[in-house]
């Protein structure tokens, strides 16, 4: 189990496939049972999930979110692959949808968060004001600079990180390194 | 609402979309179903082309209300005028300032012009009238102050003008 306590939070999780990401994923969504997870890749059997028709659509998130999470307000929300909706700039951010989860998230009382495989392919707005990134090994050369310029020493120690570890920064200055997450409950190797 | 480990979530979950959604396109199954991209914008279309004759209507009566908002303050003072105790007179005020534009001689300004240009003699005996005058448009920025310099006279003088 984590030792991050994410209640209300927004954060991101970065890692390439196999790096341990999805694994990471389930154990943020075992932290509890009012959760919801939108799964374009069908990869969270056992949790509560959301699978959109149009696995690449914007305007499906927007709607799932304004339509379900808002009125619903689920403790814990995350959407995996956020890279198909959440196009880095000068894109702007899915309204309504995802700005009203960055502006509003805290006064819904629902922390969310975001899996993606690489910092770079999302909008700039939803690393830089989450409250807590976690990284999982990358050696890519942009990643490296972008990681760089969040924390001074944070490409450096993705770049060296064993596998399924991955680094944390929190508030943008406390910088850890974790040791890989246990056995989620529904693990499912994709 | 209870939430429920392994529940599967899908489209049809958004109620409230998907009515706004049919009302809109006045079509069922528009949301999601296939084909249903055309039929939502005829829809929108649909809904656009009765709605652009209502928002120039409201513009127009946005506009008479601004006129009308235009004319208000005259209204307003009328009603004053109209009515039986009239307001106190405003509190006496000094009496204007009028500033009376200084009366100056264009001969003398000129004449102390030439007066300014008489120095030039003195550098070269054999200026010609071209080439002081050229020199007199070059050298306004010198042949300006000079007058200002002589102002005080000028105006002085200015009853005898």
């Amino acid at each position: 189990m984590l030792d991050i306590d994410l209640t209300n939070k927004s954060f991101v999780i970065c890692g390439q496939k196999g790096t341990g990401k999805s694994w990471l994923i389930k154990s943020i969504l075992d932290s509890t049972p009012n959760h919801i997870v939108y799964d374009p890749l069908s990869e969270h059997d056992g949790y509560r999930r959301y699978i959109p028709e149009d696995r690449d659509s914007q305007q499906e998130l927007s709607d799932m979110i304004v339509g379900i999470v808002v009125p619903q307000r689920p403790s814990l929300f995350i959407i995996d692959e956020a890279n198909k909706y959440i196009l880095p700039k000068p894109s702007r951010l899915p309204r309504p949808g995802v700005a009203d989860l960055l502006d509003f998230s805290r006064h819904y009382g629902v922390a969310w968060g975001c899996g993606m495989r690489r910092p770079v392919q999302v909008h700039s707005d939803v690393l830089e004001l989450a409250a807590v990134v976690f990284a999982f090994q990358s050696s890519g050369k942009n990643d490296h600079g972008y990681y760089e310029d969040l924390h001074v020493g944070m490409g450096d120690a993705v770049r060296n990180l064993q596998d399924h570890q991955f680094v944390v920064l929190q508030g943008g200055k406390d910088l850890s390194i974790h040791a890989p997450v246990e056995m989620p409950r529904h693990p499912s190797y994709t | 609402m209870t939430p429920n480990f392994g529940e599967v979530l899908t489209r049809a979950d958004i109620p409230g979309l998907v009515d706004v959604a049919r009302s809109v396109s006045g079509v069922s199954n528009a949301v999601g179903g296939s084909g249903g991209g055309l039929n939502d914008l005829e829809g929108i279309l649909r809904l656009l082309e009765r709605a652009v004759p209502l928002f120039e209507q409201a513009g127009a009566t946005l506009m008479k209300m601004r006129a009308m908002d235009a004319q208000a303050p005259e209204q307003q003072q009328q009603v004053m005028v109209s009515t039986p105790t009239p307001p106190p007179p405003p509190a006496p005020s000094p009496g204007p300032t009028v500033i009376v534009a200084p009366k100056l001689s264009p001969i003398k300004v000129y004449s102390a012009a030439l007066g300014a240009l008489a120095d030039l003699e003195k550098m070269d005996p054999e200026l010609s009238i071209g080439a002081a005058l050229k020199l007199a448009r070059d050298y306004k920025d010198m042949i300006l102050p000079m007058i200002e310099e002589k102002l005080p006279e000028l105006l002085e003088d200015e009853p005898n003008a």
